[in-house]
């Protein structure tokens, strides 16, 4: 430290003035407490607010997205027994209505593939515009509602021809409706290859590879 | 509850109140309106951490929150100053016009300084901390503090050398 160090030093020391803690700095200190204890619990009272709002807000957007959400798995479950080839009964109605919401427009395509082959399309284009709005509505609803008869009449005749139900309604139109099966991943490449390849393990093996 | 916090708070501003506000004043360049409004400001803080560092070392604490609070208030452009006609304040008695008069030339240099490098060679010579702590206070590498400082010493020698020969 040189002499002019030292001299800014002293000069720092010597200079400082008394200045006692007045009555007026003490006021003012406390004044500036209470404001700070106020503007606290005015945020605290804010982020209460806020949080309650939220909760009234979100509480019943989470339940009714619960409620939605609670019904969709309705159908996931009921779906992935489909593949199994026991399960194939209550995996004919449940994998319709995972398709129809999704592919509005090509459950025409869907049905219409079924309903190519003819006769057995017949009930089942019958049952093609009738059971998209089926299970369309009650899939998610009851898929042992109104579709539980069709889907269990179609696979009690199924549980050989659950494959055939569904590439094609028909083992003597099957290969006619593989390849539409096969064509109509064009249409509706989701839906379609989706419940083709589930229900039907045996009937088409393109769908699979589409898949 | 508010009583036990603010125990030994009270005590401890009045005792150290003359020292910190001379610190204050060193750090704002001798303004004592924004020296006073940064001590109240610390003491603010250090009121909300009372409990944790009553015990400790309060005073550290404060010096930390008032070196970076006055070098974060010297960015600001505006502090709300008027003109006035009157003098804030003249010196009282002959006796003292000699310090008023040397304080009054050491703020003027030290007013000329960046809040950073104001606040290094205050702290480094006020407050006689080594480096390694001004550093700590300051929130940046030794180098910089001791870079700080000696710019700082180098700005002060020139501002207070004119300053007593144009006096003279």
């Amino acid at each position: 430290m040189d002499d002019f160090e030292q001299e800014l030093a002293r000069m720092m020391r010597d200079t400082q003035e008394h200045v006692p803690f007045g009555p007026h700095h003490h006021e003012r200190l406390q004044a500036l407490l209470r404001a700070r204890r106020r503007a606290r619990a005015a945020l605290m009272a804010g982020g209460s607010l806020l949080l309650l709002a939220g909760v009234c807000v979100g509480l019943p957007v989470a339940l009714a997205a619960q409620e939605h959400h609670g019904n969709r798995p309705a159908s996931t479950p009921t779906s992935t027994p489909s593949s199994g080839p026991t399960s194939g009964p209550t995996g004919g109605p449940t994998d319709f209505p995972t398709d129809v919401p999704t592919s509005g427009g090509t459950p025409g395509a869907w049905p219409g593939t079924p309903g190519t082959p003819g006769a057995s399309g017949t009930p089942g284009g019958s049952g093609a515009p009738t059971t998209p709005t089926h299970n369309g509505t009650s899939g998610p609803s009851g898929p042992s509602g109104t579709s539980a008869p069709t889907a269990t009449s179609g696979p009690t005749t199924a549980p050989t021809s659950a494959p055939t139900s569904v590439s094609g309604y028909d083992p003597t139109t099957a290969p006619t409706s593989g390849p539409t099966a096969a064509a109509a991943p064009t249409s509706g490449p989701t839906a379609t290859p989706m419940t083709f390849g589930g229900s039907g393990p045996t009937g088409t093996p393109t769908p699979f590879p589409t898949r | 509850m508010r009583q036990s916090r603010a125990d030994g708070f009270d005590e401890f501003v009045e005792a150290r109140w003359s020292a910190l506000f001379h610190l204050a004043r060193l750090l704002t360049g001798g303004d004592r309106h924004r020296a006073e409004d940064l001590l109240q400001e610390g003491l603010l803080k250090l009121w909300s951490a009372w409990p944790k560092v009553a015990g400790q070392a309060p005073e550290a604490y404060l010096r930390q929150i008032l070196v970076r609070a006055a070098a974060r208030s010297a960015r600001r452009r505006w502090w709300g100053e008027r003109p006035t006609e009157e003098l804030p304040e003249t010196p009282g008695s002959q006796d003292l016009a000699a310090v008023v008069e040397e304080r009054t030339r050491l703020e003027a240099a030290l007013a000329l300084l960046p809040a950073r490098q104001r606040a290094a060679v205050v702290l480094r010579y006020y407050q006689d901390l080594p480096e390694g702590q001004v550093a700590e206070v300051m929130g940046c590498p030794v180098g910089t503090a001791r870079s700080l400082t000696s710019r700082g010493v180098a700005k002060l020698r020139e501002a207070l050398t004119e300053a007593s020969e144009s006096a003279r």
